[in-house]
Formats: C-alpha cells, sequence, structure tokens
C-alpha cells in the first residue's frame, strides 16, 4: 500500500505544481492572466459545474469513478487469481444489494489489489478496491464482508462526491479548466481540468481516506448491512481490535482520521444485544480456498 | 385508561402503516444501466425482469427502506426495485442543462453542464501515459465474469453459506 501512496503521491505532484499558483495568487486573478479570458464568466461557469457535482447524475458519478480506478489501476495492478476475484465479488454484491443503494449506474465493482498493506478504499461509481494483505487479514468471510460492507457504505452515500463539493481546491481546478477552455475553444482543457481533479482527489483519499465522520457513519451501516445479511456484525469491530495489534500495519486501515481502538469501542457498544448468528463450514471453506489462493 | 392507551397504539399502527403503503404513483426512469425488478422488496428476492437505462416505470407502491413496486411503460415487466435505481425526471438523468449540442461547446453557459463523462475519459486516454494504462487495465478487468456479479446470484450465494436469516 505504501507504494499505491506514493506512487499516486508522486502523479499528484503535478497538480501540486499548477495548484500553487491558486493557493498564492487570488483564483480570479490566477485565471485572467493566465488565461486571458473573463474571469466572472468563468467562475460562474465553473460554479454550475460545480455545483453540478452536487446533482451529479449516477452515469457521471461512475465515470468520476473509472476516473479514480484509473489511477489506482495505473500505479497497482490488481492480483490474477480469477476465483478469488469472483469470489470476492460475490461477497461484495451481497452486502451492496443489502446496503441503502444497491443500484448504481455500472453496477458494483471489487478489485484485489497485489498490495500488502492491510488497506482498502471506496472511489465514487461503486468501484471498491481491497488489498490482498487485508483479504489475508481477515479471519473469516464475516470479517471481509465486514470490510466490504464499509466500503459499499462509503459509496452508497455518496461521500466521495460529498468530499469533491466540498474541496476548495477542487473548485480552483475546474475554475481554471473552464477557463482555459473557453480561451482555446477546446474542451481539452477542460478533461485536463477534471483530470487533474480525479488524480488530486485519489491522492488524498489514498492518503487520508475519508473523515472521521464519513467513517463513522459507514461503520456503523456496515454493521446494519453484517446483521441484516446474517453476518455477525461483531466481525467488523473484531478485525478492527485485531489490526490495532502492534506489528500488523494498524493504523493503515482506512483512515488514520479515527483511531481504531475508538471505532472498535463504538461499533462494540452499538451491537451490544445484537443476535450473534453462527458461521457456517461452507462459509468457512469458501473463505479459507479463496484466501489460500492469495499466498 | 387501558382503553386510551390500545387506542394510542392503534393510532399508531395506522400512521406507520399510511407511511409505509403510500401509493404516490407518477412516472420515473431508470437511470442506473441495468435495474433489476424483483418478486418482493428484498435483496433476497427473486430477479423477475430488467430494465434498461432509460427505461420509464410508473410507480405502484412505496415502501420503506426504499423500495418501490414500478410497472414498466413498455411491455410487461413489474416487480420491486430499489428507488436508487430511478429518476425523477429527465434533466435530472442527463445531467447539466441543455441539449447535447449545447453542452458538446466551449461557451461558459455549455461547460457548466459537463462533467465526467466518456467523451472527458476518451481525451484524457488519447494522451497515454499512466492513465491511459490505468484505463486499459480498468477495461481488462471489467471484461472478465469474475468482475461483474449478478444480483440475480445473491440469494443462491447466501443460501449456500448459511445468509439471510435476519429476513
Amino acid at each position: 500500500m505504501r507504494c499505491l501512496v506514493l506512487a499516486l503521491l508522486l502523479a499528484a505532484l503535478g497538480c501540486d505544481t499548477v495548484n500553487k499558483g491558486l493557493e498564492t495568487v487570488g483564483v480570479k486573478d490566477t485565471v485572467s492572466s493566465k488565461t486571458g479570458v473573463d474571469a466572472d464568466a468563468a467562475a460562474a461557469a465553473a460554479k454550475s459545474l460545480g455545483s453540478s457535482f452536487e446533482d451529479m447524475t449516477p452515469e457521471q458519478e461512475y465515470y468520476l469513478g473509472r476516473a479514480v480506478a484509473a489511477e489506482i489501476l495505473a500505479a497497482t495492478p490488481a492480483t490474477g487469481d480469477a476465483a478469488t476475484a469472483a469470489y470476492v465479488n460475490r461477497v461484495g454484491e451481497l452486502v451492496a444489494q443489502a446496503s441503502g443503494r444497491p443500484d448504481v449506474y455500472g453496477g458494483y465493482h471489487f478489485f484485489v489489489l497485489d498490495a500488502e498493506g492491510p488497506n482498502a478504499l471506496a472511489a465514487p461509481g461503486a468501484f471498491v478496491f481491497v488489498n490482498r494483505g487485508l483479504v489475508r487479514a481477515c479471519a473469516g468471510e464475516d470479517e471481509l464482508a465486514g470490510v466490504l460492507a464499509h466500503e459499499v457504505a462509503h459509496v452508497a452515500r455518496r461521500h466521495g462526491v460529498r468530499m469533491i463539493q466540498k474541496s476548495e481546491r477542487a473548485d480552483a481546478l475546474l475554475k481554471l479548466g473552464v477557463a482555459e477552455a473557453m480561451k482555446s475553444n477546446d474542451t481539452v482543457a477542460l478533461a485536463k481540468a477534471l483530470g487533474d481533479l480525479a488524480a488530486e482527489f485519489t491522492g488524498t483519499l489514498v492518503k487520508h481516506g475519508y473523515s472521521r465522520e464519513f467513517e463513522k457513519e459507514a461503520d456503523l451501516d456496515a454493521i446494519a448491512i453484517l446483521r441484516e445479511v446474517g453476518y455477525r456484525p461483531v466481525a467488523l469491530p473484531d478485525l478492527l481490535g485485531r489490526l490495532d495489534l502492534p506489528g500488523t500495519g494498524g493504523g493503515s486501515l482506512f483512515s488514520d482520521h479515527a483511531s481504531l481502538e475508538r471505532r472498535r469501542a463504538d461499533l462494540a457498544a452499538a451491537i451490544r444485544g445484537w443476535p450473534e448468528p453462527a458461521v457456517t463450514a461452507a462459509r468457512e471453506r469458501r473463505f479459507a480456498a479463496a484466501r489460500d489462493a492469495l499466498k | 385508561m387501558r382503553w386510551m392507551v390500545a387506542g394510542g397504539v392503534l393510532a399508531a399502527f395506522v400512521v406507520l402503516a399510511l407511511a409505509q403503503e403510500k401509493r404516490p404513483g407518477g412516472m420515473r426512469l431508470v437511470q442506473v444501466r441495468e435495474a433489476v425488478l424483483r418478486d418482493k422488496p428484498s435483496f433476497l428476492g427473486k430477479v423477475v425482469a430488467r430494465l434498461p437505462y432509460g427505461a420509464g416505470v410508473v410507480v405502484e407502491e412505496s415502501r420503506g427502506e426504499g423500495w418501490v413496486r414500478v410497472r414498466a411503460e413498455e411491455g410487461r415487466a413489474a416487480g420491486w426495485l430499489s428507488a436508487s435505481a430511478l429518476a425523477t425526471d429527465v434533466a435530472k438523468l442527463k445531467g447539466g442543462s441543455g441539449s447535447a449540442e449545447e453542452r458538446a461547446g466551449t461557451t461558459s453557459r455549455s461547460l457548466a453542464g459537463r462533467g465526467f463523462d466518456e467523451e472527458v475519459e476518451a481525451k484524457r486516454r488519447a494522451g497515454g501515459g499512466d492513465i491511459a494504462l490505468g484505463y486499459r487495465r480498468l477495461d481488462e478487468l471489467l471484461a472478465l465474469p469474475a468482475y461483474n456479479p449478478d444480483a440475480a446470484d445473491v440469494p443462491a450465494f447466501a443460501a449456500e453459506g448459511g445468509l439471510g436469516g435476519a429476513r
């Protein structure tokens, strides 16, 4: 995962260079001096474009997700084992169908990345990534389902899109891209601006994860999904507790904004008194087969 | 006193039932590539039909937890689906404002309706480099059946694993 983080940060450096001017000089001045177009008109168009993220259609969210997914897969390929991929996608589809948003434009897709760190990430548009190291760290299907349900919850609540809406840097990139497009009478500049935005968003997501508030929402949604499906809700806090042990790479799972211990404690309190269904032999068998194929 | 309590409980049930059995009617459009219709309002329901992007449906019943019972405008397809699959109006489905031709332009007005779409992606891919490699890897994976789980397989996969017990 560190390689992925590094690669993405390096990829984002180009965007940083573009943005330095926007941070130190007023955006309006930058747009005017760099492009020579009416900054107010460009700003108004960018504002509308930015607010269109608020009303982003599932199709637009899908293409944003593809852009993020391409950034991630360019840095780290997926593992080649088709049987494991099929299994992880079946577990993912099961929890996605039990979520608050089972239908997304292009369907849910789950990728096992060829990376060791225990980490996972949800991009907009229902592209979910989980590192091989995290699948192997799970004690069973219920824990894997907990991880995937947490990521599905980020998609269902559109946390990625909402994160971009709040971003001033995204707004600045859009203004510049719109102004460049108006000047050159070509949408290539807009495509570049949107690409820069996707790259920067991916870098932020990989490095910092979602906010503490979003992580908590996703945690609580995840245990509700586990309960709805019939998995053991305690599987998620169990996994978080184990990853928090020294020497297991704790702290890199999902986000370091909220400590794993606090999240574990919150989840344990939330599920107190809930039924604890048994794990079946069939579930253990199919998970073990998928995990062993990743060795 | 006992009758008052019983009356209150009954009233609460009636209010709850009304809230869950709304009959909103009205036309909606499918806003996902493929919407699956089920025989009951549950992710464990059997898939009875599929509707493509843009298909019109009439909502006949709405339940809590986001399920709606619909009937396709064309053909005989009917069943339950998640309300998240439906857009309320055409403008919402298409995104932005104006026609496709208007949105393809580079005026401030036309640019305002743009966002991430196929054309933006094509322009980025044409530039080559790492991002083109990323898109190529993505498409190669998405072409494989393993990465395209079918909602219709969910009940059997759940049953095999002894799941679905919460229902």
